[in-house]
């Protein structure tokens, strides 16, 4: 026998437990300590009946712990004290004395700090907590609703289980119908309280400057940087470009405003059309695929330069979609302003302007320049390394001529150094390289160690096309390879698939994703003729029809009992081993034992009449007995 | 709750949010067809005593019939006339019983009130009812009302000229019958069974009472129902002493009997006089 109230005081428990553990990086640790005591010590009083707090000392305490954290409230971070504040008076629940609205108010508190955590966590972890604390919360109401009838109900093991089983009906369906509602709930454009979702989860995102020679080791962290969902690309495509930086300062370069360059046209390649998926970062540069053509996402402004900038920080999770040329260039139909990109740093050394001008000297021609310069590159085995790097005020003297190894930065600033002092137009280009295909979610995945920087240079007929001078490294194969994480083991891979479209499925869901799978379904349904239904329509309407006939047929036929499905199948393996059209419902069991003269059949009728006639219903063993003379018939 | 969630995750576009509320309303709406199924297909019958007297507390039965396939019923209150009991489940397809105490404040042929039916269940925000008219009737006697027994004339009793219809222990012998098994030693008539070939008993009569008829309009009382409760009480008391009772109303003669059947017509006679 089972007493609902040590039920209720157990899942009271549990729903505290499961709502604390999401918001645990955010709490006090001393908060956190009499939380989880509070629990085990709410199980014990729940016992014992006795309570370290009365109703006037709960209120007391719920009242002071308020007050507390209400004066902790900035405009800056509303949840983390709110959030404190509901585990106090959860706190104060679990270890007074019970009543039920008491359990009541412990599950609406539980479900009010599960809220408040998810505006402090975006993790898919918010999901496992949300399903728990519904099957918790859900069977913990209906107990309450047996309690309240009775408060003195003892329920026995059988017949608790038929409860839970009907109750269970609750969850299940609730967890389905949350699909279906997620989709549909009314949602706006621009929400008001945003202010409410904390923006901590934010990374620092690619540096706006590039400052070779800034420290003597490359320490790059494994961070994600963004999903781009396509198929698989070829290697030398993956550029995805962030940032231009336009202008030297000191052995540093940095952006400044581009000047107008009157329009601009992508020429040449294959158009492609991708989803990005980035994650929350400070600075506000969106992430194309190089050459972009056209970026739908959060509200931006394109500069000349290709470098498309949100009007509003992308501390948050957003998706864009991108069209791309990963082959173009970009040819300038306006003036191209040659002046403005020919400025070298100010810190050349006296060699690299030598080498400059030798290279000048015997080759006039800009193509030509190019060339001798990629030349000059491959010649001098440069090594791409990220540790022992050249340091001092002239990074790019001591890159190319005695150090001999660096990373992406020393190549791309050395290169365009070199290119401005040919006379060629240069700018380095800042994003990313590569980046893992997960085959499962269908998608790349960019880790911040893939951060990279490149050049454009303007040819003498306006085109501005990509060099990646890192490419000329003695060790470039192996080295740019190697900085993408092959993506470690197959689970890890899967989680990351679970992530992305808990990412892709919910967290980014707003407004116009909602207006679009409207839209779609609108025109799926306008376009419903037989010949053009997709397989995957196909395939829900078979599966909804699949079920809609099951429930029928479960409806229409009640569930038959074991003896009588033993029944009716001997009758059908007589059917076939004899091969007679229909055995008559009248034949007793005896009377087929004799005329079939089947020994098995005879057995059977002693078995199954033992049981029957004398009213009681078939043993396990006696079940597994005729199901083995069944099979001997 | 679920508003004040809904209002927070459209004015903060949490999508996390979202998900709460959409798990919240799904559960409501859930609840309510939970609700709604728990209470579907459903008979309420009343059992009630075989006879029930008014103003005295009775036994009422109330099974509550569950004609679902699959699902049981749970923490079904069944309420009858303001009392109500608990069924906190009912398999599918069975049938439970569960008794309350009633107490019929009038006499007559009546048809029963309806069963109201209410349950929490799943969710303890709201009560669901259903009103079960049963469509049964039952006849309600009237009150017995005690009174003095009559005087009662017992016309030649004393001189052994009236003869008694019933056998019994200690009255005169009546006739002589074949012995059934049952009979006492002491009845055998040996000398007669010895010149049969079966053994002979001797059968007596009861010590019995003349018949009495009752003229409800000549019964105790202040006014009919008075009368109508002394009569059953009369009725009652005295065919449980197994005289035989007759009934004069205005309109009809129900001649001296006894038995169960004649003390039904009587007492059914008396709880609907004066009704149709």
């Amino acid at each position: 026998m089972v007493r609902i109230e040590a039920l209720l005081s157990l899942l009271a428990g549990m729903v505290a437990l499961i709502a604390i553990i999401p918001v645990i990086p955010y709490l006090d640790r001393a908060l956190l300590g009499v939380a989880l005591a509070a629990i085990v010590g709410g199980l014990w009083c729940d016992r014992r009946r006795r309570y370290p707090l009365n109703r006037l000392a709960a209120t007391l305490v719920a009242g002071a712990g308020i007050l507390f954290y209400a004066t902790r409230i900035t405009t800056a971070d509303v949840a983390t004290p709110v959030v404190h504040a509901l585990l106090v008076l959860l706190v104060v629940r679990l270890l007074s004395p019970k009543q039920p609205r008491d359990y009541l108010q412990i599950f609406v508190l539980g479900l009010f700090v599960l809220a408040g955590s998810s505006l402090l966590n975006l993790s898919i972890g918010f999901v496992f907590a949300l399903f728990l604390l519904v099957f918790a919360v859900t069977i913990g109401l209906v107990l309450l609703t047996v309690h309240v009838t009775d408060p003195k109900m003892i329920m026995s093991r059988p017949d608790l289980a038929k409860l839970l089983r009907v109750a269970l009906i609750l969850p299940v369906v609730s967890l389905l119908l949350m699909i279906m509602f997620f989709t549909v709930l009314p949602r706006t454009r621009h929400p008001l309280w945003n202010f409410l979702n904390t923006a901590g989860q934010a990374s620092a995102g690619l540096s706006e400057e590039v400052q070779p020679g800034a420290f003597a080791q490359l320490s790059a962290s494994g961070q994600l940087a963004f999903r781009a969902e396509t198929e698989t690309l070829p290697p030398e495509h993956l550029y995805w470009r962030v940032l231009v930086l336009n202008q030297p300062q000191g052995s540093h370069w940095v952006r400044t405003e581009p000047p107008a360059e009157g329009p601009v046209r992508v020429e040449g390649g294959e158009p492609l059309t991708l989803t990005i998926y980035p994650e929350p970062r400070k600075n506000r540069q969106l992430i194309t695929l190089d050459r972009p053509i056209r970026v739908s996402g959060p509200r931006h402004q394109e500069t000349p330069d290709q470098v498309f900038m949100a009007r509003r920080p992308l501390d948050h999770r957003y998706s864009l979609q991108v069209t791309a040329r990963p082959d173009a260039n970009l040819a300038v139909l306006g003036d191209p302003h040659r002046a403005f990109y020919l400025v070298p740093p100010a810190t050349v050394s006296q060699r690299v302007r030598d080498l400059a001008t030798q290279i000048a000297s015997n080759n006039p021609e800009t193509n030509a320049r190019l060339q001798a310069l990629a030349e000059f590159f491959r010649n001098r085995q440069l090594v791409y390394a990220q540790n022992d790097l050249p340091e001092g005020p002239d990074p790019v003297d001591s890159f190319l001529f005695e150090k001999r190894r660096g990373y992406c930065e020393f190549f791309a600033s050395s290169y365009a150094t070199l290119a401005r002092l040919l006379g060629i137009p240069a700018r380095l280009v800042g994003g990313y390289l590569g980046g893992d295909y997960n085959g499962l979610g269908g998608y790349y995945l960019v880790t911040e160690n893939a951060a990279h920087v490149w050049v454009e240079v303007l040819t003498d007929d306006n085109r501005w096309r990509r060099v990646d001078p890192s490419q000329w490294a003695s060790n470039a194969a192996a080295a740019l390879g190697e900085r993408q994480p092959t993506l470690l083991t197959r689970v890890q891979r899967l989680a990351d698939t679970f992530n992305y479209y808990w990412i892709q499925a919910v967290v980014i869901f707003d407004f116009e994703r909602q207006i679009r799978i409207f839209t779609n379904t609108g025109d799926h349904l306008r376009d419903l003729r037989p010949g053009r239904i997709s397989p995957l329509t196909w395939s829900i309407l078979g599966v909804t029809i699949l079920i809609a006939v099951l429930l029928v047929f479960l409806r229409k036929r009640p569930r038959r009992s074991p003896e009588a499905r033993l029944i009716a199948g001997l009758r059908r393996k007589l059917r076939r081993r004899y091969n007679v059209e229909t055995v008559p419902e009248t034949i007793g069991l005896n009377e087929l034992a004799d005329r079939f003269d089947s020994e098995a059949c005879r057995e059977f009728a002693r078995i199954y009449q033992a049981a029957v006639f004398r009213d009681r219903r078939l043993t396990t063993e006696e079940t597994r007995i005729l199901k083995g003379l069944l099979r001997k018939v | 709750m679920t508003l004040l969630l809904g209002f927070a995750a459209v004015n903060t576009g949490n999508n996390l949010l979202y998900l709460l509320v959409s798990a919240l309303l799904g559960f409501m709406a859930v609840s309510g067809v939970l609700g709604k199924w728990n209470l579907s297909r459903l008979e309420a019958r009343l059992d009630p005593a075989d006879e029930i007297f008014a103003e005295h507390p009775t036994l009422l039965g109330i099974r509550l019939i569950n004609r679902k396939s699959r699902l049981p019923t749970f923490l079904m209150e069944a309420a009858f006339e303001g009392r109500s009991v608990l069924f906190p489940h009912v398999d599918p397809r069975r049938d439970q019983r569960r008794n309350l105490v009633y107490t019929f404040p009038r006499r007559g042929r009546q048809v029963l009130p309806p069963v109201i039916l209410r349950s929490r269940f799943p969710i303890n925000f709201f009560i669901r009812h259903q009103v079960l008219a049963t469509g049964q009737s039952l006849t309600v006697l009237p009150k017995p009302r005690r009174c003095m027994l009559p005087d009662l004339p017992d016309p030649g009793g004393r001189q052994g000229l009236r003869q008694s219809w019933l056998k019994g222990q200690d009255g005169d012998i009546s006739r002589i019958g074949n012995y059934q098994g049952g009979e006492p030693l002491k009845h055998i008539h040996w000398k007669l069974s010895a010149r049969h070939d079966t053994l002979k008993v001797k059968e007596f009569s009861a010590a019995t009472q003349p018949p009495v008829v009752l003229d409800l309009a000549q019964m105790p009382g202040q006014n009919l129902e008075q009368r109508i409760s002394a009569a059953v009480y009369l009725a009652t008391r005295l065919l449980k002493a197994g005289r035989p009772v007759g009934l004069q109303t205005e309109e009809t003669l129900f001649p001296p009997a006894v038995g169960r059947l004649h003390r039904q017509r009587l007492l059914e006679a008396l709880a609907t006089y004066g009704q149709n």
